[in-house]
Formats: structure tokens, sequence, C-alpha cells
């Protein structure tokens, strides 16, 4: 019986006070995407998508009352001093308790971005149901732009931005790697960039406007400085050493028609020297890659051949990333990360250069890019089908 | 119905005894006298009780009043051993009249003790005395009576009756000369037949015990589809002998023990002497010999009054109704205790590694056995925790969903008025209820049952909201699991274990759920079972314990005995039995 | 002793595992030393090696004996008395801050709106619950839980290899070299000297000579755990989150995602680590109670569970008022477990050293 004793107190105990964390699913405000902006006058603009249950939830169709359906998401926005307040004001609206936990996506509105996207910040990393994992990404444009956007394919935009972010063909950065790159010295955060994509001109009247990530957004520490292209972004993902999977185009001089490389291994290797008391960045890419599609008339059965658009290639690369390299000089934001570099190779050296760095030391520093490339496979063909023989081009002698 | 019996006669003994029952016609109060044969009634008539008998059958009297809770003497321990040794002072007097009226008054009111008066070889008085269907009727016809009845007379001196009667007069199985009216007491109530002859200061016991048993079948409870199919049932000869059928060894022992003040019932100590630790046995017998009651009827009772750990809702010996499992059980060291009356035996010591384990594990391949193994552990997590978990993680920690699921439970449970935890519990009790309706019912209506409970009853009450349907499916697939463990005593604490883990995460989430699950791995961690750690050979860690623990190893690499028994032998059989092609393989 | 108060040697090492694992899992690690925490530990953990040879030198002395037993043995019956008691309310004030840590970071983690009392006194009573059980089964079910953890620890750092960025160890020896010995003395009192409490344990250990190794060895493999762990720590949050996470091993296991579809996990395998906080807590419970019982020349401890544990709760709900105050506390421990971890346990030795104890005494158990 003495034995029982603890048991029974913590019985008594849990009985007289009752369940304090608790929160029934029903109770709960789902909320699936977070934007966050700025108004003219200065205040935050809180933008939420919360989920409604009853129209997102469960198989289609089966036994749905009538009249649940609609979008399966309303959205909401409050403006306020902090985000909270904002939060607090939308709570003010819901029957629900607002629930973080499940917004994967956080969007910046350009507005809020350009100003300095820092008060955003520190909400987002704090709250225990936020995550460093969450995908930010900045709108450009207003956030509601995208916000209530409907979508296909996917039941929330806020699954369709994931999705789209997870499949590693746009640049990826989470909270984690927005707070890294803003703390750190000799690195500006760059984040990937959402806009609504209007219906194309000359389409079918009915056909809804979509959401679309392209290109990148280059900040200087927490402002927004510049949008750019995909190639950029691209050229910019391999200085980073991020570039995993990607397609590149290349054309070869002389020869008609385009050849696109499927590259499915990069090894990006970002080390830094001591030449005449100034660090030299040196950025050696290794890739591999297949052909994918084939237009132009070259035998790529042929050893020689091939070695010509492993060239091209080559030089395509590492053409994005000087491209790349320059456009972060010119617009000193160092997306790349290449201070911190220098930080962790040559600690003393950085330690002279730090202050330096965000005015001029970025803009001067001398980087070498080099590229090593390969093909290693050329999919089912070995030249382009349909070409009579006669009219591909013959291995030089 | 054989115990039944004994127990009614059993009971009659409380009866006030008949004040000067010389009479034949007794008044009613007094109760009916066995014994109706015109010889016997003649001789009763004439018969007077000795005083030494009249003080000890007045003791054996107050005894039993004790028992009873009346009288003037106060019950203490022992009590009935003394009055029973009170009648095994009433020596068997040469005057068989004396005897029979003892006997008579002992056995007043029991109708089903026949006391058959005859005259052997047509001139000497003698009684046969029986417990109607107890005995074989017509071997006591055919072996006893006839020849007793119908043979000649015996010739030569009193004193070699009972030689007479035992070479030459009887064609009984068995014979043993008895003294005392205590020990024909006992005779009569195992079955046997006892002969009392005029003049002769002895009765003889012929072995006639034969009743109706139930058919050996296969175990209900742990059936399987390889192996042995024999069950136990409920007389403890044919047990014993369902086990000596499978040990062909002398060293195969059976002790005996009597427990049941009342019950008398047989119990019987397997153990296989030179593997067996000695000091295990000692521990078991001491266990026995210590429990004192009235009753015993299943090996169930007795467990309750052996065990280590009283308050623990684990069980701390295993159950059979298998023999194959019983002889693997004691050739590893294990001692079986069998109960007459039951067709459960117990094994014990135990761990709960034990418990896990089908019998037919070690038939089927290894790598069957050890795969059901894992599937067994992984469906115990889930018959303890399923609603546990579920309770937990949709309301406190729903960030744990991926959210399309979130969004689909959220989309169920729109409109159900109960918390989670109320849902669950509902779910969990009806689920308790019908498996127990299932159980009493025939077998035919428990089916229906099942199909009402199950599809009407859970379909309906997703339709109507009471109840969301993960849910049910949560409920359901707990259920099955607890299926899935072999040992249906262990079932059934997991089952009891789910309602408290649910309680505890319905009110601090997954840190409940820890806490409890801590908790009661602290509990199995401080159970013994006869002395040997619960959850060895994982805590206390034993590297060579782990193989039948954790997989099932192939028979040939498990050379040595568990050490967990600490047996006298540890090998098992030869080291090197790995089969192999022939020539290649080792011999 | 019963023999429900013995343990092996392989009980001792998980125990002792257990107990190190405890609040390490949950409060900052060498986090001065920014990039090279992960050396720090290292260091550290040697330091502690240092430390044990210490404390298991006096149990090998005094076999059978504890902590107030052989400090009344060497220093007389007051100074030795009072040395004792001092290692009682330093076990107590150990225990009582590893309930609040842990108290502090299940209300973070998993139960934001439940009284700080409530989670403290759930996880007393299950502490006390066990001591109460004996050593032995405390012992017994760590041999359960911590293989468990150290495979939970494996797992996540598995599913968190992904997320790691190499390039977040450089410079190696971070931006001030000293920093990192600052950090790798805190850590050398904490979490390792803390195992100077096993001192109530130890004289129950069989077969006690092989001790020493023992705890050495379990030093290392700790050592080895926690340095994974710091690192792991680094790579996957950087030096900037990493340092400024009230609980960084937490905010480390919220960057698991599984499959693509199961994240969050963290809630599952935070919960999980009850496992320490049991380990810890019931090592400091265990300690007190038998620890007073040796000084009160008691027979039994078992009595003095439930009481020490209430002034424990007692005493944790008080000792902070915020989680500023907690984390601020930990440099403030190193320095005040200097006297308990090292100081007064070389002065005990350096004594029986002296005087050729404990022969001169000649006094068993």
């Amino acid at each position: 019986m003495r034995r029982s004793l603890p048991a029974l107190l913590c019985l008594l105990l849990l009985t007289t006070a009752g369940c304090w964390s608790r929160v029934e699913i029903n109770d709960l405000a789902i909320v699936s995407l977070i934007g966050i902006d700025r108004t003219p006058a200065g205040e935050i603009e809180l933008w939420i998508n919360v989920v409604v249950p009853a129209r997102a939830g469960g198989s289609p169709g089966a036994g749905m009352p009538a009249g649940q359906q609609g979008t399966p998401f309303i959205s909401l926005n409050a403006r306020g001093k902090t985000i909270l307040h904002a939060a607090t004001r939308l709570q003010r609206e819901l029957p629900r308790r607002l629930f973080w936990a499940h917004a994967r996506v956080i969007l910046l509105g350009e507005r809020l971005a350009r100003e300095g996207s820092l008060p955003a910040v520190d909400f987002l990393t704090r709250h225990r149901e936020l995550r460093l994992t969450n995908y930010v990404l900045v709108v450009r444009g207003s956030v509601e732009d995208v916000m209530g956007v409907p979508v296909d394919l996917e039941r929330l935009p806020s699954e369709y931005l994931r999705e789209i972010e997870r499949s590693q063909i746009v640049p990826v950065s989470t909270m984690r790697d927005l707070v890294q790159a803003m703390a750190s010295a000799g690195a500006d955060p760059m984040l990937a960039v959402a806009n609504r994509a209007g219906p194309p001109e000359g389409a079918p009247p009915g056909q809804r406007p979509g959401v679309r990530v392209s290109g990148a957004a280059l900040f200087r520490k927490d402002k927004l400085v510049e949008y750019v292209g995909e190639e950029v972004a691209q050229g910019l993902l391999w200085l980073r050493g991020e570039m995993r999977v990607g397609v590149v185009t290349v054309t070869v001089p002389g020869v008609p028609g385009n050849i696109s490389v499927e590259l499915l291994f990069s090894h990006v290797q970002r080390t830094v020297r001591l030449e005449n008391g100034r660090p030299v960045i040196y950025v050696q890419v290794r890739t591999e890659g297949d052909v994918a599609e084939e237009q132009a008339p070259l035998d790529l059965g042929d050893t020689a051949q091939l070695r010509i658009v492993e060239r091209q290639l080559r030089m395509e690369i590492r053409e994005r990333m000087e491209r790349a390299l320059e456009t972060m000089q010119a617009l000193n934001a160092d997306g790349a990360g290449l201070g911190e570099e220098i930080h962790r190779h040559l600690p003393a050296v950085w330690k002279r250069m730090e202050k330096r760095w965000q005015s001029e030391g970025f803009r001067k520093v001398k980087v070498v890019i080099s590229v090593e490339a390969h093909i290693r496979r050329t999919g089912l063909s070995s030249q382009p089908q349909g070409i009579p023989e006669n009219d591909l081009m013959k291995g030089r002698e | 119905m054989s115990v039944r019996g004994w127990l009614r006669t059993l009971a009659r003994f409380t009866a006030p005894p008949p004040e000067g029952s010389s009479q034949a016609v007794q008044p009613p109060s007094a109760g009916v006298l066995p014994g109706g044969s015109a010889i016997v009634r003649e001789m009763v008539e004439k018969a007077t009780t000795p005083d030494g008998a009249r003080a000890a059958l007045d003791e054996y009297d107050q005894a039993l009043r004790a028992l009873a809770g009346k009288g003037r003497v106060r019950y203490r321990a022992g009590l009935l051993e003394e009055a029973q040794q009170a009648l095994q002072r009433i020596e068997i007097s040469p005057s068989l009249g004396t005897s029979v009226k003892i006997l008579q008054e002992l056995f007043t009111d029991c109708a089903d003790v026949i006391m058959r008066g005859m005259l052997v070889g047509g001139e000497r008085p003698a009684v046969l005395i029986f417990l109607d269907g107890l005995v074989a009727e017509d071997r006591l016809e055919l072996s006893i009576l006839t020849p007793l009845t119908q043979g000649p007379a015996p010739a030569g001196a009193p004193i070699d009756l009972v030689k007479w009667l035992e070479g030459v007069a009887l064609a009984a199985k068995e014979t043993l000369p008895i003294q005392t009216i205590g020990q024909v007491v006992e005779a009569v109530l195992v079955g046997d037949s006892v002969l009392l002859m005029d003049g002769v200061g002895q009765g003889l016991v012929l072995s006639t015990r034969f009743w109706p048993q139930r058919a050996i079948e296969e175990p209900i409870s742990e059936a399987n589809i390889r192996g042995p199919r024999d069950g136990f049932i409920e007389t403890l000869r044919t047990n014993t002998m369902l086990i000596r059928r499978r040990v062909k060894s002398p060293h195969m022992k059976f002790e005996h023990a009597v427990i049941g003040r009342r019950t008398r019932t047989d119990v019987a100590i397997a153990y296989v002497k030179g593997i067996t630790s000695p000091a295990l046995l000692a521990e078991v017998r001491s266990r026995l010999g210590r429990v004192d009651i009235d009753v015993l009827l299943d090996s169930g009772m007795l467990e309750e009054f052996i065990e280590d750990q009283p308050f623990s809702p684990f069980p701390l010996m295993m159950s059979t109704e298998r023999p194959d499992r019983v002889v693997a059980g004691v050739l590893s060291g294990q001692v079986a205790v069998l109960v007459d009356g039951s067709p459960t035996v117990l094994l014990l010591p135990v761990t709960f590694w034990h418990f896990m384990k089908a019998g037919e594990d070690y038939y089927n391949r290894f790598w069957m056995g050890t795969l059901v193994l894992w599937l067994r552990f992984l469906f115990l997590i889930l018959s303890l925790l399923g609603p546990s978990l579920y309770v937990a993680i949709t309301s406190f920690h729903q960030e744990m969903i991926p959210t399309n699921l979130l969004l689909s439970i959220a989309a169920a449970r729109e409109g159900i008025p109960f918390p989670v935890l109320i849902e669950a519990l509902i779910m969990e009790v009806f689920f308790e209820a019908l498996r127990e309706a299932g159980i009493r019912l025939p077998r035919q209506i428990g089916q229906a049952v099942s199909i009402v409970g199950a599809l009407v009853i859970g379909e309906a009450a997703v339709r109507a909201g009471l109840v969301s349907a993960p849910v049910v499916i949560i409920v359901a697939a707990t259920g099955i699991a607890s299926f899935t463990i072999p040992q249906y005593q262990m079932g059934l604490t997991f089952r009891l274990l789910r309602f408290p883990i649910m309680l505890a995460a319905g009110f601090l989430g997954l840190f409940g759920i820890m806490v409890a699950l801590v908790a009661l791995l602290v509990h199995l961690c401080g159970l013994r079972s006869f002395g040997v750690p619960y959850l060895q050979p994982i805590a206390p860690l034993d590297f060579a314990g782990l193989k039948d623990t954790l997989v099932r190893a192939p028979l040939w690499l498990m050379g040595k005995r568990p050490g967990l028994l600490d047996t006298v032998n540890s090998q098992r059989q030869s080291p090197r039995l790995k089969p192999g092609p022939p020539g290649g393989g080792s011999a | 002793m019963s023999e429900r108060e013995q343990i092996g040697l392989g009980q001792l090492s998980v125990l002792m595992l257990g107990f190190l694992m405890g609040s390490t899992l949950l409060l900052p690690m060498g986090a001065p030393a920014k990039e090279a925490a992960w050396i720090a530990t290292i260091l550290g953990g040697i330091g502690g090696l240092g430390i044990a040879f210490i404390y298991t030198r006096l149990a090998l002395r005094f076999p059978g004996q504890g902590i107030s037993g052989y400090s009344r043995l060497a220093l007389g019956r007051t100074a030795g008395g009072l040395v004792g008691l001092l290692y009682i309310w330093y076990g107590f004030h150990l225990g009582a801050l590893v309930l609040r840590n842990f108290g502090e970071f299940f209300l973070t983690a998993l139960l934001p709106t439940t009284p700080l009392s409530v989670i403290i006194l759930t996880l007393m009573l299950l502490c006390a619950f066990a001591v109460r059980h004996g050593l032995e089964p405390v012992a017994r079910s760590a041999q359960v839980l911590v293989p468990l953890l150290v495979v939970m620890v494996a797992i996540a750092a598995i599913l968190l290899a992904k997320e790691a960025q190499l390039r977040h160890l450089r410079p190696w020896l971070s931006d001030r070299p000293v920093s990192i010995l600052q950090a790798a003395l805190t850590i050398m009192s904490f979490p390792f000297g803390e195992t100077v409490i096993f001192a109530m344990i130890l004289p129950r250990v069989r077969p006690a000579r092989k001790v020493s190794g023992t705890v050495m060895r379990t030093m290392l493999a700790t050592t080895a755990l926690l340095t994974l762990l710091a690192a792991l720590g680094t790579v996957v949050l950087g030096v900037q989150i990493r340092g400024t996470s009230r609980f960084p091993t937490l905010t480390m296991m919220r960057q698991i995602i599984l499959a693509d579809f199961v994240t969050n996990l963290d809630a599952l395998v935070v919960g999980a680590w009850v496992f320490t906080g049991y380990c810890k807590v019931a090592v400091c419970l265990h300690f007190c109670a038998t620890g007073l019982a040796e000084w009160l020349a008691l027979q039994a401890h078992r009595q003095l569970v439930l009481p020490i544990g209430i002034l424990m709760v007692g005493m944790s709900i008080l000792v902070y008022q915020d989680v500023s105050e907690m984390t601020a506390f930990l440099n403030i421990w190193a320095v005040y477990s200097v006297p308990f971890q090292i100081l007064l346990p070389l002065l005990l030795l350096g004594i029986a050293h002296l005087r050729g104890q404990p022969a001169a005494h000649g006094q068993d158990e």
C-alpha cells in the first residue's frame, strides 16, 4: 500500500488541478501560411492563411455536407506594432486559438524586405511553434498577391510553395539560413522570390492566375537590394556551394542547336589562400551530368565531340558563376558568404579586414573560379535521332 | 462432479453429530446415515462406540466447527491437521459393527457413500465402503464383489485373513492394508474402496479409482499450427502422464503435496533432478508449504499465494496448457506446479520475455521465429501506447502530425462533442466490454455480438458524430495488437495498463506518457519471480541470454541452458551441432 | 545493505552515462568556445577524468564507506561530519537545480501552459518512487533506458547529417583560443565533476576493485558522445544560433526532418529526455537519502527519500526567479563546485595518505 502512495498523490494532484496545456484540435486555428509586410505608415502588417478543416480535410466528396465547398482556407490580415500585436488583433476575430506549428512557409513582403526585415525575424525564431526549418520567400509586390491565390494540384498555397522549395530547383532558404547570414559579418542573405503569375496573354478566359517561384532576392544584411534572374541565381547557388541538381543548356560554337545537360552531382570546394598579403578565394566546382537532350548534330558517341560539349558546359557554368559574382559585387551584397569563408580559413586576416568588408572589402576581393565538368552518360541515344548520318559532325582530324 | 461430491461430504462434517444414534430410525434433523443393507444395520444396532474413539471424534468435530467459526475452540493454523491426527488415532476395531458405526457417523448425509455389507464365503461379515460414481463399477463387481460373495470361505486363523484376501480372494490391481479410521476416510474420498472384515483389526484399501474425465484436447488459449496438439486436462494423473511420456528419465520428478483444508487438492511439483537449482526447489517447497487455505480449485488461486510481488499487475509465473511447453520449461531449469482439477500448469520462475514466446516459435524456422518475435514486441508497444500516443499527440503536440493528416483528423473531429481523451476512453471501454461479451457468450452468439458491436455501433457512432473515425481506427488497431501477445495473461496486463497511461497522456501529454513508462520500467526492474529478476537478461544484462530474448537463435546455437535459472547442469546439448552438407559440415 | 542496494560494473556504467547525459542534453555546453565547443568538451572530459581519479582513489582507500564515512575517518568526527553535511547539501542543491532545469525545459518544449510545480513534482515523484525501490532497480532501469537513449541520439545524428554544414566548424580554434579553455573548465565541473556524488554509490558496486577503471571508461565514452553532440550542434545550427539558444540540443532536434513529411519529431525525442532527467535526479536523491542516513547512522534510507524529495521540489522552485538566472548560474556553479569536486576530495585523500589510513583505524563496515 505504501508503494501506491506516490501514485495516489499524483492522481489527486491531476484530478484536482486539471490539465493545462491541452488544446483540442477543434479549438485550433491552423495557420498554414504567414505573410509579413510593412504598411506605408511603418506598421507591421500580418497576413495569415487559416485552414478550414471541414473544407480541407478528409477525402473530397465522401460524405461532405453540402455548403462546405469553397476555398479550404481563409486569408486574414491585421496591423500592429509587432507581429504578435497584429496576431493578437487577429485572434479577436477568431473563435479558435492561432496555431503556428504548421506554417511551413513564411513570406516577406517587398516593402518590409526593402526597409529591413529584422523586425520579422525575432518572432519567427522565438515562438516555440515556429521552426528554423521553415522556408522564407520574398514576395515581389504585395504579400496579398500570393496569399489568396487558389492553387491547383495542392490544397493550399503554402503546400504549393513548400513543394516547390523542396524540389530544390530554386534557391532554398530556411529561417536558419536567413538568421545565420543576417548575423554573420561576412555573409548576406539570399532568398527565393515568389510572385503572382497572371494568366499568360491570350490564354483562354477562365484560366486562373498562379504562383511562381523564380530567381532570387539579394540582401545586404536585412535589407533587400535587388532581384536577380534565374541564371544568376543558379550561379549564386554554385558560389554558395549549394548547387545539387539542375539543367544547363549549352551551345557549341559553329554548331547549330542546343544541348541540355542534366547535372546529377555537384560538389563545390571553397578555400582561401593568402597571396601577397591578400586573401584570394578559390571556388572549385566539380560536377557530373548526363546529356538529356541534344538538338545539335554532334555524335556524342565520339569521345572528342563529347569533350567539346564538356568544355562548353564548363565554360557555361563558369560564366554563370562569374556573372553572379559580378552582380553581387556590383550590388555589394555578399549572398555567397565569401567573407565568412575568409573568417573560417584565415581568422587572423579576417580580424583585420572585418570592419571594411561591408564597405569595400567585398567589392575588391579576388575570387578564382575553376570548374571541372564531366558528362558521364548520354541517355538512350549516342547521337540525335532522325539526322542522316552524313549531316552529323565528324570527329576532328 | 467428484470435487463437488467431496465438498458436500466434508461440509456435512460440521453439522452437529447425531446424539445416541443407535436407533435405526433417526429424527429428521440428525441426518441420514449411509449403509442401508440389512447386514450393516444389524451389526450397527449391536455396536457401541468405545470411549477413546468417542473423544477423538469429538475433537475432530470441534476442529471442524472452529473452521466454520463456531464452537468453543478458536481456529489456529494446523488445527485441521491435528483433527485428522485424531481420526488417525482411532484404530479399526476387530468388531466390525464398531468401526462401521464410527464411519457412519463421519459420513452422515453423504448420499454418495455406499457401505455394502456381505458375508464372505457365506459366513464372515464384511463391509465394502466406497463412493458411488468415483469407482469403476465393473471392476468393483467383477474383481471384488464376485470373488468375495461367491468364492470359498477363508480357511485358517483370523490373523492370516488379510494375507488371504490379498493373495487368494481378491483380483484388485492394488491393495494396501490400513489400520485406522482416518486412513479409511482418506482412501474412500479419493475413490478407492475399503474392505473391513469382522474379526480383523485392519482394513484393506483396494484401488478402484475411476471417474469420468474430459478427453485430451487441443489447448484453447494456446493453439498452434505446428507442434503437438495435446493439452492438459483436469486430472492430475493424466497431466503427469503427459509430461512423463515426453521425458523418459527417472530424473523427471513429481513431488506430491496436498493443499486446501477442505478440498484436499493434490498438487505435484515437477522438476528434473540434476538440472533444476536445489535452492529454487527449496524455495518452491517452502512457499507451497505455507499456503494454508480452505479451497484450492485452480492453479490460478495457488498463484496468488506464492507470488513474490502480490500487488504487481504482471504475471509472475507462466500458466500454460501445453505439455510440450512444460517439458521445455523443466528441462531448462524451471519448476512446474500441477494442481489437480486444473488444466493449467504453473511454470516458474519466469521473466518478462518468456511471455513473448509462443511454443511454436521453436518448431518453425528461426528466421520466422525472430521476425514474429519482433512483430510481437512492436505490437506490444502499440497495444500499450496506441491510444495514449493518439491522445497525447492530438491534444498536446499537434505539431507532430504531418499537415495533411492533421487536416484529415481535424475534419473528422469537427462537431465531436468530447475531448479526445474522453472519446478514446469511451471507445476503449466499449471495446473491452465487447471483448468480454464475446468470451462469455456461446460461440455463435459471441460472433454476432462482435459483428454488431464492431460494425454497426462503430459505424453508427462515427456517422452520428459521437466519436471520430481516427479514434475507432486506433482502438481497433490496439485491440488487434493486444491479441498478438501470445500469453493471455500478459495480454490482460497490458490491456489494464493502457488505461492509467491514457490518463497520464490526457493530463501531461508525452511527458506524462514518458513518466508513466519510466515508472512502469522501474516497477518491472524491481520485480522478481522466485528471486529471478523479471527483466533479465536485459536488465541485469547478460549477453549470452540475448540470443533467446531479442532474437530466436537457431537451436543448434543455443547450447547452454538459460543462465538466469542457475541450473546445476548448464550444458544442454553438444556444442557443435550446426548441420551441413555431407562431408562439408561439422560432425 | 541488502541485495537491492548492490549493483554491478555495467550498471554503474549506464547509470553514470545517464547521469552525465542528464542536463547536458538541455543546457548550452561550451558556448563561449564557439566553433571549438567540441574541443572544449574533449578537454573538459579529460579534466573530468582527473576529478574521477581523485574520488575513486578515495572510494578504494575506504571500501564500503560513503562520503561522510570517510570524511569522518580522515578528519575526525566534527570536521568530518561537517564535510559530510556539506556534501549532502551539494547533492541536494544539485538535485534541485537539475529538477529546475528539466522543469523549465519541459515547460518550454512540451507543456507551455502547465505550472512549473506540477512538472517538477511529477518528475520528483517518479524519482522518489524509483529510489524507494532501491538502487538496483534504478540501475536496471538505466540499463534499459540508456542504451535506448544512445540509440536515439545516434538516430538523431543520422537524420541531422543532411542538415549539417561542416564549414561551421571553422576556424578550428575559434577566434579566441583562450575561450576554449574557459569553456573546458566549465564543462569539467558540469557535468563531469558532478559525478563526485557517485561517492555514495561506488561502495555499493561489486566487484569493488574494478570501479576505477569502469568510471574512467564511462567518462571517456560520455566525452565521446558529448563531443559528437557539441560538434553536431555546431554544424547543424551554426555558432550564432547555437550560442543564443536557451536549449541548443532542443533547437538542434527541431531541425530533424524525417522522410520529408514527418517533421517536428522533437516532441517525441524530447519526451524521451524524461529518461535522462530521471537518471540524474534519482542519483542525486539517492545520494542525499543514503548520505543523510549514513550521517545520522540510520539503518535504512527509504524513509528519507520522500521528505528529501519534497524539500528538493521546494528548493528547485525557489532557487531561480527566471530562466535567465538559470543559465547565468552555470558559470557560478563551476566555481561553487570547485571545493566539492576537487579541493575537499584532494584534502581527504591527502590526509588519509599522510595518516596511512584506513589501516591505522582498522575500522571496517
